[in-house]
């Protein structure tokens, strides 16, 4: 083959193989579910000490309902933080992919933050059936979306076990809530209530889930030199 | 840009690979090492070559009490870039015809 043709499709090869890789690195991004799973284990932290209050001081102590509303709030005013913070870190990488995982994911949290609070506003008030089944459908409209995003991540990133992952819980998700199992919730100091069981593991999810999804990210780099294949006048020798 | 005559900043793997980099916007030190995975006496030099033809602006920071150096390319860098690039095309071009 012709010199000049050989460097030039080496060049292109090198030049599509770098921007791949500036697009396949998700490490700065990783911070960001790693931040989405700590706002939700200090929103469930604020929860049970909310629990923790009603256990010992009865349901009408006024502060369990802040430490409560306390979380919610927290949860999105950190959401939107998050979401500043990391456009203008994806912006200035110009990495695509992380430009719209961010996007994603904030539409899915703070789209179904506010519509399950128009959906508890607009539940109507009582102990029948029928109140019962809407009370519990309101948590698929936080892990549907959820679940959806999770497919996303997996499938933008390449990354086959976190779809694999997905596919399982989602799985795991319905047959748990189908079930209607509940399980004890808020425990510290009393009783406290019962809780459906695939509530709890949606909690498991959006908060260890989540910083396991980050820290994946951060160490899942794709490590393949992309210098190796073009060895014509690279090494570990200074070119000047 | 003529084949005969690419800038010898082309010339370098390393170097091509550097400018293709950040074409994707600002990286730092550690994000090119990682990306190119070059050794950190080879990168500095290759960068500081770049640096001094005008292709990227190096800029030292402390971020955090710890000394960063963060790599953008110039206007020119990137003209330059497109340049090299339309130039394989037609190398490539000329080959298919």
């Amino acid at each position: 083959m012709d010199q000049k043709l050989e460097s030039a499709i080496n060049d292109v090869a090198l030049i599509k193989k770098v921007l791949e890789k500036t697009q396949r690195d998700f490490s700065k991004v990783s911070v960001y579910f790693i931040g989405i799973g700590i706002l939700h284990l200090t929103a469930w932290l604020l929860e049970e000490i909310s629990y923790f209050i009603r256990n010992r001081y009865g349901y009408g102590y006024s502060t369990a309902s802040s430490f409560w509303w306390g979380g919610r709030i927290l949860l999105m005013a950190g959401y939107g933080v998050l979401f500043f913070y990391f456009m203008k870190k994806a912006k200035m990488t110009g990495n695509e992919i992380c430009e719209s995982m961010v996007k994603v994911w904030m539409v899915v949290l703070i789209g179904s933050g506010i519509l399950g609070w128009l959906y508890m506003v607009l539940l109507p008030s009582g102990n029948s059936d029928k109140v019962t089944v809407l009370w519990r459908c309101r948590e698929l409209i936080e892990v549907l979306p959820v679940i959806f995003a999770l497919f996303m991540t997996g499938i933008m990133t390449r990354r086959r076990p976190v779809t694999v992952f997905t596919a399982i819980y989602s799985i795991f998700y319905f047959v748990m809530f189908v079930s209607m199992k509940e399980v004890p919730y808020g425990t510290w100091g009393g009783v406290g209530t019962l809780s459906s069981a695939s509530g709890v593991c949606m909690q498991y999810l959006m908060s260890i889930g989540m910083i396991v999804l980050g820290i994946y990210l951060k160490w899942n780099r794709k490590e393949t030199s992309i210098l190796k294949d073009f060895e014509v006048d690279y090494g570990n020798k200074c070119d000047t | 840009m003529e084949i005969n005559a690419i800038p010898e900043v082309f010339q370098s793997k390393l170097r091509l690979a550097i400018l293709s980099a950040l074409l994707t916007g600002t990286k730092n030190f550690r994000e090119l090492k990682s990306i190119t995975e070059a050794t950190d006496g080879n990168l500095g030099a290759q960068l500081k070559k770049l640096e001094e033809a005008g292709y990227i602006v190096i800029e030292k920071a402390f971020i955090n009490r710890k000394p960063q150096t963060s790599c953008r390319i110039t206007d020119f860098g990137k003209a330059q870039f497109k340049e090299y690039v339309e130039m394989l095309e037609g190398v490539l071009r000329q080959a298919d015809a």
